[in-house]
């Protein structure tokens, strides 16, 4: 496979001067091979569409830019001679116009792959082939995706069972599994489409329907698109600022200085040996000394009275405990409801929906924009017409016509971001969890992190197991898909 | 209002209608019962623009309550616009203004303060493509009632059955009012577009080239009805068919470039024009 990287003639350039043998004639024979066949393709497309009745035989040979780029593809192939003993190094220039050249001579055999197109087929056979080009075109990339697939299928399908859905992580390849990441990413797709997929229709909504079309118009249309080609790791890093951390504003994320839904304990050894424990306020109480009476709970969450005995006393009474015990907490531990939150949001769930939801919102709102605009505009003059006012003929002319759109739109949107690593790399770092998430402020991984994570590591059984893992994904991944096109089904299907 | 009978004594008949394609034909038959003629809308000096686009130049023209008044004229001239005016449906065009008095009855329709939303139920609208909402036969008709205030399931399907009888499509959706409303012909489509404007009981209805769209035996259906609705509503409708106004109207109004060149009697102006612009476009000779 060397001669493919001799696409990149600035990679070639230092593979053919350590190349010493006879290769590089095989090499630069099939880059020449490669850029005429793509030369003919070039000409074949320009060409086919053109109406041969306003050609002018002869003319095309009297075209200066056609020498000029026979001169220059000339100088290529020369350079590419020359490139094996030369270092790369030396001459960096010569990799770039070894590309400037390769690209001149591409359509100077595309003029006359067209010439010759031109001479020899008539239109109709013409168009045969171009309509084979196409199919091989569409087939090539089928192609390259069954290639893929298979490999991933190959490499994983030593790993791929059921186990592997519902075990957790592990050091030991065998018993490794992606439930942790496989519920991580459900979630934060989940929370990504609750957060999206509103605020991504109703920008669209106001955009299409409400705002004048002036300058506040074109600059907010202007922002949105180019939000969409903001790479997903600026979102992450937006996402950690602004959701895990919240501009340090509420104290460090291992400190969250605002938290509902926590109660906090300092545990105590009892003298059965047992920990009871006392609620607190909150997490800054400092600790301090058991004294007698204190309600607590004991290890099965009944409660106790505290009762302080002399050490070394024998009891089986759930509440006592020795003096010395007494003094000082062994732990201070926090029990946390379904509806724990807290501030900042820290590597969550919850701020991984949300940075999530940034990443695709621009999807979202072109994908809904395009729906509700191909909304007919007759629609809406009827619905005016009936004298509804803008609301209601979004809430029941526009929106119920429109849907199908959004949700397909967002849904495909939500599965793209299913595979986004990077924000979430930023946002959480690679962690071994072995839990999965309960409530918004769980920690958790995802499977593009798991994944990334295993094909990381230095050991091939785990390169298997993560090929078993992009399986998942990718089986996830059809789901999604296959709920996006059951919706929109099912809101097309009064509309018959 | 005359009689047909009327037409054929107008003495000017020969001279000015030599190559009208318009026989007397198409006025008999129409019932010309001479109802009260109360205007309905009033138009003084009314001009309209897009932008710096000026449509409409100072307009005067009478709209006779339970008249079937008729826009005529070549395309672009400004009727569309005018007709949009009525049930300010412009006020979704940016840029577009409008000077002058209209008014229905006592209604200032230029007030900036004016709910648009209450003169629209007041005013329906059919469009000249048959554009019912991918609902049920049923929730097409009621849409308007509902936008309103919620109403009993009983009163609902009385209004559906009165809307539906008088677009005349009663009889042959009353088995299938759940159906959507987009599994009707053309035609069908068009009647229950009517349906859905009476439905609010409007007193005006505005009808933009409500035909075009149909087939001969369709636009024939819609005819018969709009001649029928005249009598409960005052019908104002746009058309590029000289046949179908002079079939269906009372009155005819001639547009060219946003002014009107000259209104009345439909017999009037289809066979004894005052101005020869009018008599050009109405036998053909332009538009």
């Amino acid at each position: 496979m060397n001669w493919l990287s001799t696409i990149a003639p600035a990679i070639a350039a230092d593979e053919l001067a350590t190349t010493s043998s006879w290769w590089w004639i095989i090499e630069l024979s099939l880059v020449g091979l490669l850029l005429l066949s793509s030369a003919f393709v070039a000409g074949l497309i320009v060409r086919s569409g053109r109406d041969e009745s306003t050609e002018d035989d002869g003319v095309l040979l009297k075209r200066p830019v056609l020498w000029i780029s026979i001169a220059f593809a000339l100088m290529a192939v020369t350079g590419l001679l020359f490139m094996p003993e030369t270092k790369s190094a030396d001459h960096a220039w010569l990799s770039w116009f070894v590309v400037a050249a390769s690209v001149v001579f591409v359509i100077a055999g595309g003029m006359f792959s067209a010439k010759l197109m031109q001479t020899v087929f008539s239109r109709q056979i013409r168009d045969r082939i171009f309509h084979g080009f196409c199919i091989s075109v569409t087939s090539f990339s089928v192609l390259t995706l069954v290639i893929m697939m298979s490999a991933i299928g190959y490499l994983g399908w030593k790993y791929l069972s059921w186990d592997l859905v519902t075990s957790f992580a592990s050091r030991d390849a065998e018993k490794a599994g992606v439930k942790a990441a496989l519920w991580g990413t459900i979630w934060i797709c989940l929370l990504c489409a609750f957060f999206a997929i509103p605020i991504g229709t109703a920008t669209a909504l106001y955009l299409e329907e409400y705002s004048k079309k002036g300058r506040l118009h074109r600059i907010i249309d202007l922002n949105i698109s180019n939000l969409a080609g903001v790479p997903s790791i600026v979102y992450g890093i937006i996402g950690l600022t602004i959701f895990a951390r919240m501009f340090g504003l509420f104290g460090g994320i291992n400190e969250p200085s605002v938290q509902i839904g926590a109660q906090h304990y300092d545990s105590y050894l009892s003298a059965s040996g047992d920990l009871i424990s006392v609620p607190l306020a909150d997490r800054n109480v400092e600790p301090g000394e058991l004294v007698d009476g204190t309600s607590a709970l004991d290890s099965n969450m009944n409660k106790v009275n505290v009762k302080i005995v002399p050490d070394e006393t024998e009891s089986d009474e759930a509440g006592a405990v020795w003096a010395s015990d007494a003094k000082e907490p062994t732990q201070r531990y926090e029990d946390r409801s379904w509806y724990y939150l807290q501030l900042p949001f820290g590597g969550t769930v919850l701020a991984g929906g949300l940075t999530l939801a940034l990443v695709v919102l621009p999807i979202v709102i072109v994908a809904s924009r395009e729906a509700i605009r191909s909304v007919p505009p007759s629609l809406r003059e009827a619905a005016m017409g009936c004298g509804a006012t803008r609301w209601q003929t979004v809430r029941k002319v526009i929106l119920p016509a429109a849907t199908p759109g959004i949700m397909t739109g967002s849904i495909l949107a939500v599965s793209r971001a299913m595979g986004e690593a990077a924000p979430l790399l930023v946002l959480t770092g690679i962690l071994f969890i072995r839990f999965t998430p309960e409530h918004l402020m769980d920690d958790f991984t995802a499977m593009p992190l798991q994944i990334y994570n295993w094909a990381q590591r230095p050991q091939e059984e785990f390169h298997a197991v993560a090929a078993s893992g992009i399986v998942v994904l990718l089986f996830l991944l059809l789901g999604f898909n296959a709920v996006a096109v059951l919706i929109r089904q099912y809101f097309q299907k009064p509309q018959q | 209002m005359n009689a047909p009978t009327m037409v054929q004594e107008t003495p000017s008949q020969s001279r000015s209608t030599p190559s009208v394609r318009v026989t007397v034909g198409d006025f008999v038959g129409k019932k010309n019962d001479s109802s009260p003629t109360t205007p309905a809308l009033h138009v003084n000096d009314f001009s309209a623009w897009y932008g710096d686009f000026q449509a409409l130049h100072g307009i005067n023209l009478e709209v006779m309550k339970n008249q079937v008044t008729a826009l005529i004229g070549p395309s672009g001239c400004g009727k569309t616009t005018f007709l949009r005016w009525i049930n300010r449906m412009n006020d979704m065009v940016p840029g577009a203004r409008a000077k002058g008095e209209l008014r229905l009855g006592t209604t200032d329709l230029l007030d900036e303060n004016l709910d648009v939303v209450d003169l629209r139920r007041q005013v329906g609208m059919v469009f000249q493509k048959p554009n019912p909402f991918p609902k049920s036969i049923y929730e097409n008709v009621v849409f308007g009632l509902r936008l309103a205030r919620k109403m009993k399931r009983s009163e609902l399907d009385h209004v559906v059955e009165r809307s539906l009888r008088q677009a005349a499509l009663w009889d042959e959706v009353k088995d299938r009012l759940n159906r959507s409303g987009l599994s009707l012909s053309g035609g069908q489509q068009q009647r229950l577009c009517i349906a859905r404007a009476v439905a609010c009981s409007p007193e005006v209805l505005l009808m933009d080239e409500p035909a075009s769209a149909l087939d001969p035996k369709a636009t024939s259906r819609v005819e018969d009805l709009i001649l029928e609705l005249r009598e409960r509503y005052t019908i104002i409708i746009v058309t590029h068919n000289m046949q179908q106004a002079a079939r269906v109207s009372d009155r005819t109004a001639f547009f060219n470039i946003g002014r009107v060149i000259e209104s009345g009697p439909t017999e009037y102006i289809f066979t004894n024009p005052d101005k020869s612009e009018t008599e050009d476009y109405i036998s053909g000779r332009f538009g």
